[in-house]
């Protein structure tokens, strides 16, 4: 439907290189991981460098199978999904409503800018110590954690895409008796959303980061528990089969919000043809 | 000529701008002049002389430092919401649709049967076919349809125009401003318009007032007496009428562009 649709608009001026053969792009993609894979279990066999350290394809399969079959891994993983969701959502919702305020009130905009910057130029993992101190091991200091992290991306990208809603639409809607609330609305929102979606993108991305910090300082569970503690008991399969996992849970956390994103921002000339 | 009541009144107006750490710059000097009901009155001028600052005056967007602005026998303070706008950039939301963009002004004013209201409107600027496309997916020609369909469906009590077809090619320019007096023409809306095409100046006319160069002034009201409903422009453009009316007015402009050179 959106190609139809695209076909008929006349000023189409979206120069789309070559389309490469999805087919092929397949091929050559399994062929790069296999070679990978293989070079990986070859160094090993040959013995060029010991399983001990880089561990091995077959070993970390085996090390994934056990951990699958024991439950552990579902376990592990649900924690550490649910509280990456927890400080995604949390952090995101009060850092596009905190950047939608600051838009409005360029007072207290000016007032915290500095504050903002520098809060968010520090390296906020630094901060996970403290905040397991003050929070414990529990689900509470990894969202803690992550939500440092989130907000102020969130909070960065709202207000900038809520300042650069274009003066034209804003002085229509106002002479067509938009009232505040609905230019917030109808018009601030949905003209930031890209914004807010680039933030999102981000989030998603810096909320695992932040959750896996805190459970490798500190934690009994989650894929950042099975890593550090794998690493500390010098089994590097285990610690492989943890960053498999969690790569994988991160590509489908990122997928999700492309998702999410390509129906919400349908109107974007540039996402129509991704 | 029975004097009609004024539907817009600008009484002395000046409007000074006083940029920070500038000289001021005295944008517009004792502006006066009446827009009679149902009447569409035409500010041309050279560019920078004020114009768009005058209709921004007057959709009470910005305040006169002196002088006075009515409509409706009012003093206008502060932004007026029964104005219906539209200038060079199409303004289009680009995250609703042709139809949605027709129904914003609607909806914010809790109109309930906006959807059919704003399809009506879509098919009168002959874009009942691309009700769900949105502004990407149009052509320049066809967003300032929209334009047109937005600004009326509100039923405006006055219509501000800021050179709505400056962005056109010159001829998708001629059939929107045949499309718009043809829509005009059925409602008779007080317009106040602006422009530095004389063309489109006469050719939608009842009056034509010169501006002159900054501070922009009124140097001359030139009432048009062509019959209405008018000919389509590229046809009216070789009526002999139309020619004196020209070259009158050109007298008067070509002073005021010439000092710009």
């Amino acid at each position: 439907m959106a190609e139809a649709s695209r076909a008929q608009g006349d000023f189409d001026l979206g120069g789309d290189p070559e389309p490469v053969a999805r087919r092929q792009v397949l091929i050559a993609r399994t062929v790069v991981i296999v070679v990978i894979l293989a070079l990986w279990q070859g160094i090993v066999s040959v013995g060029l460098v010991d399983a001990f350290w880089i561990s091995s394809p077959i070993l970390v399969v085996n090390e994934l199978w056990r951990l699958l079959a024991s439950g552990d891994l579902v376990a592990d993983v649900s924690i550490t999904v649910f509280e990456a969701l927890i400080a995604f959502v949390v952090s995101s919702a009060l850092g596009i409503a905190a950047g939608l305020l600051l838009a409005r009130s360029p007072f207290w905009d000016e007032v915290l800018a500095p504050l903002v910057l520098a809060l968010n130029s520090l390296p906020r993992v630094a901060l996970a110590p403290l905040i397991i101190l003050w929070f414990g091991i529990g689900v509470t200091a990894k969202v803690v954690t992550a939500f440092t992290l989130v907000f102020f991306i969130l909070l960065v990208n709202t207000l900038g895409g809520a300042k650069n809603v274009d003066n034209d639409i804003l002085t229509i809607a106002r002479l067509m008796g938009a009232s505040r609330r609905d230019i917030l609305w109808k018009v601030t929102l949905p003209s930031a959303l890209p914004w807010i979606f680039a933030g999102l993108n981000l989030g998603l991305t810096y909320s695992l980061l932040g959750v896996i910090v805190a459970e490798i300082l500190a934690s009994n569970h989650g894929l950042g528990y099975v890593i550090a503690s794998s690493a500390a008991t010098f089994n590097t399969a285990g610690v492989f089969a943890g960053l498999i996992t969690l790569s994988v849970v991160a590509w489908l956390f990122s997928a999700m919000m492309r998702n999410i994103e390509a129906r919400l921002l349908r109107w974007k000339p540039s996402l129509v043809s991704a | 000529m029975s004097q009609p009541p004024a539907k817009i009144r600008l009484a002395d107006v000046g409007i000074i701008f006083r940029p920070r750490d500038r000289e001021p710059v005295i944008a517009v000097r004792d502006v006066t002049f009446d827009v009679p009901e149902g009447a569409i009155v035409t500010i041309v001028g050279p560019s920078g002389c004020g114009k768009s600052t005058l209709l921004n005056v007057v959709s009470g967007l910005m305040r006169p430092s002196k002088g006075m602005v009515e409509v409706d026998g009012r003093r206008v303070e502060g932004i007026r919401h029964d104005v219906g706008y539209m200038f060079a950039r199409d303004g289009m939301m680009p995250w609703r649709t042709a139809i949605q963009n027709v129904e914003f002004g609607l909806e914010v004013r809790g109109v309930a049967n906006r959807r059919e209201i704003a399809r009506e409107w879509l098919r009168k600027v002959g874009l009942d076919k691309f009700e769900g496309h949105y502004r990407h997916e149009l052509s320049q020609g066809m967003r300032q349809r929209v334009a047109v369909a937005r600004t009326f469906a509100i039923e405006p009590n006055i219509l501000l125009l800021d050179e709505p077809f400056g962005a056109l090619d010159s001829q998708t320019r001629l059939l929107l401003q045949e499309l718009f007096l043809s829509v005009w023409e059925k409602n008779r809306r007080t317009v106040l318009f602006v422009t530095h095409d004389l063309h489109e100046a006469i050719f939608l006319s009842d009056v034509v007032i010169v501006s002159t160069n900054r501070p922009g002034r009124v140097k001359s009201v030139v009432p048009i007496t062509l019959s209405r409903p008018r000919l389509p422009p590229a046809e009216l453009a070789v009526a002999p009428e139309f020619r004196d009316i020209y070259s009158h007015i050109w007298t008067d402009l070509k002073d005021e562009v010439r000092q710009f050179d």
